[in-house]
């Protein structure tokens, strides 16, 4: 059986063929639009490298200690406060997303589209709005990031409840309890471990997110990183780089040493 | 551990966490209050009335945004072989170089998209082709760990019997894994592809070209009725490639 499994997939050779003829034309039209030149390529390439030499040690530590570290913990602070309340927002959302809960079909289907619309915006376009109508600082990054972290783990729940046993939602609905009291009893119990994994997963992207935010100025390591590349001080935006790196790998770790015990 | 004594103890962790987090957000009432209404007239310039006149603009940058997308996953897609063929487990004998590989993968990965353009802006100057590079190198990191994972659920048996007849390691990657893994790998680069469109709609606010560039100048100047119409145009363009490139990675799953 497993060998029957293991034996190639053979592409039908004309989808092959025009696959291959699609894909050549799109990339010489990309080569054209792009100004894509390997010459070019090669002269420019002392270039970047010397940007990422820039970056390498030594690094001044009293740059970490004075500058670095009040926005790398704004930076945390803004993607925890927004995977924090986001996940709350989604957990009344992702029922009505889920095709199981919902109420009706078009709560289901106005919802579910919403969700996808809302993941469709780029977290830096929302920041820079939010930032032009609320003023520069951590605000505006919070809010884009509960924006995304809203849309995050309202999809992935609504999945999730949609493959839910529906027997204890039955069970108390036969007691004539209202739609939110069987969701909140019989549901939820089943999707908590899955709601705080996701949670865990929206702060864990928040995280990496919310280093870029400041570029747009909206709060957090990302302001400091935009002054130090304009300032072309490369050995600081390598210690910003590195810093946040590992800042990034220990909440990763963390968190995923916590999702694998729920889940 | 009791349903409730559990809850009481989610509740011990997460208020002060969301206490400490919200504090120092500099979150006033005057805040608040001065920026919904603004909000609410920025929304209204944007979505009420888009300025469709700026359109030959948007659809230049927004095929501009295409095309860095398109080239810098072909790129990757290629570029990511040998990574995941260093980084897969099963076809390099010693473990030292799956394990230099995974870190060097991670590296790539976790290094900022943004840097990465201004690095090429620095050599390339301003423009798609920085954009371009940038996007194919950040898409590496992924895409090479994505292969490596697929190479190493690779039927070992036909390795195996391979290496015993004595074949090269890249003689054995070419008639046994390569037709195996191809449509996965083309599925990879797809959704790599969906991915790298957002992107490149978003790493031209530094001038790495696209729709970002456009986007960040009409940020500057306020423009609203541009801005709408940008971000509209965006959001449909990355919905239209996500709907299409499902429906293929489908028909080759």
């Amino acid at each position: 059986m497993s060998t029957a499994q293991a034996l190639p997939k053979r592409p039908i050779p004309w989808m092959l063929v025009v696959g291959t003829a699609i894909t050549v034309a799109i990339l010489v039209w990309s080569i054209q639009g792009t100004k894509f030149n390997l010459w070019v390529l090669a002269d420019g390439m002392p270039n970047v490298l010397r940007f990422f030499k820039g970056m390498l040690p030594p690094w001044p530590m009293d740059f970490v200690t004075g500058q670095l570290i009040p926005p790398m913990v704004e930076t945390i602070r803004i993607a925890l406060a927004a995977s924090m309340l986001g996940a709350a927002l989604a957990l009344p959302v992702a029922f009505m997303a889920s095709s199981t809960v919902a109420p009706n079909k078009w709560v289901y289907q106005i919802t579910r589209n919403l969700l996808n619309l809302i993941r469709t915006i780029p977290d830096l376009v929302l920041a820079a709005l939010l930032a032009s109508a609320f003023g520069i600082g951590a605000f505006p990054g919070f809010l884009a990031l509960l924006v995304f972290s809203f849309g995050v783990v309202a999809k992935l729940l609504a999945d999730t409840v949609e493959t839910i046993d529906r027997g204890p939602m039955d069970a108390i609905a036969t007691t004539g309890a209202t739609r939110i009291l069987q969701a909140r009893h019989g549901v939820f119990p089943q999707i908590a471990p899955e709601f705080i994994a996701y949670t865990l997963y929206a702060f864990e992207i928040n995280v990496r997110a919310a280093t870029v935010l400041g570029l747009v100025g909206a709060g957090g390591v990302g302001v400091l990183l935009k002054t130090q590349i304009a300032f072309l001080n490369y050995t600081n935006v390598g210690i910003i780089t590195a810093v946040t790196f590992g800042v990034v790998m220990l909440i990763d770790t963390l968190s995923g040493t916590i999702r694998r015990r729920l889940v | 551990m009791t349903t409730k004594g559990r809850s009481t103890l989610t509740l011990l962790v997460v208020v002060p966490l969301l206490l400490w987090s919200m504090a120092g957000m500099d979150v006033t009432s005057a805040r608040i209050t001065a920026g919904f209404p603004k909000a609410a007239t920025m929304l209204t310039d944007m979505f009420a009335h888009p300025d469709w006149e700026y359109w030959p603009n948007v659809q230049q940058r927004l095929i501009e945004s295409l095309q860095i997308a398109a080239l810098g996953t072909f790129l990757a897609g290629i570029l990511a072989i040998p990574f995941g063929v260093l980084a897969a487990r099963n076809l390099v004998r010693s473990p030292a170089p799956s394990g230099i590989g995974k870190v060097l993968l991670n590296a790539i990965r976790t290094f900022p998209e943004i840097l990465l353009a201004y690095a090429f802006i620095k050599g390339l100057g301003l423009g798609a082709f920085a954009g371009v590079m940038a996007v194919a190198i950040h898409s590496i990191g992924m895409l090479g760990k994505l292969y490596a994972e697929r190479i190493e659920n690779v039927d070992k048996g036909a390795i195996e019997a391979l290496t015993t007849t004595g074949a090269s390691p890249v003689s054995i990657f070419r008639h046994c894994i390569l037709p195996e893994v191809l449509p996965d790998f083309v599925s990879f680069v797809l959704y790599r592809f969906d991915l790298n469109v957002r992107s490149a709609s978003v790493i031209g606010i530094v001038g790495a070209g696209g729709i970002g560039f456009i986007l960040g100048l009409q940020y500057q100047a306020a423009n609203y009725p541009r801005l709408g119409l940008i971000v509209i145009a965006t959001i449909i363009t990355v919905v239209i490639v996500d709907t299409i490139s499902a429906k293929i990675r489908q028909r080759l799953a």
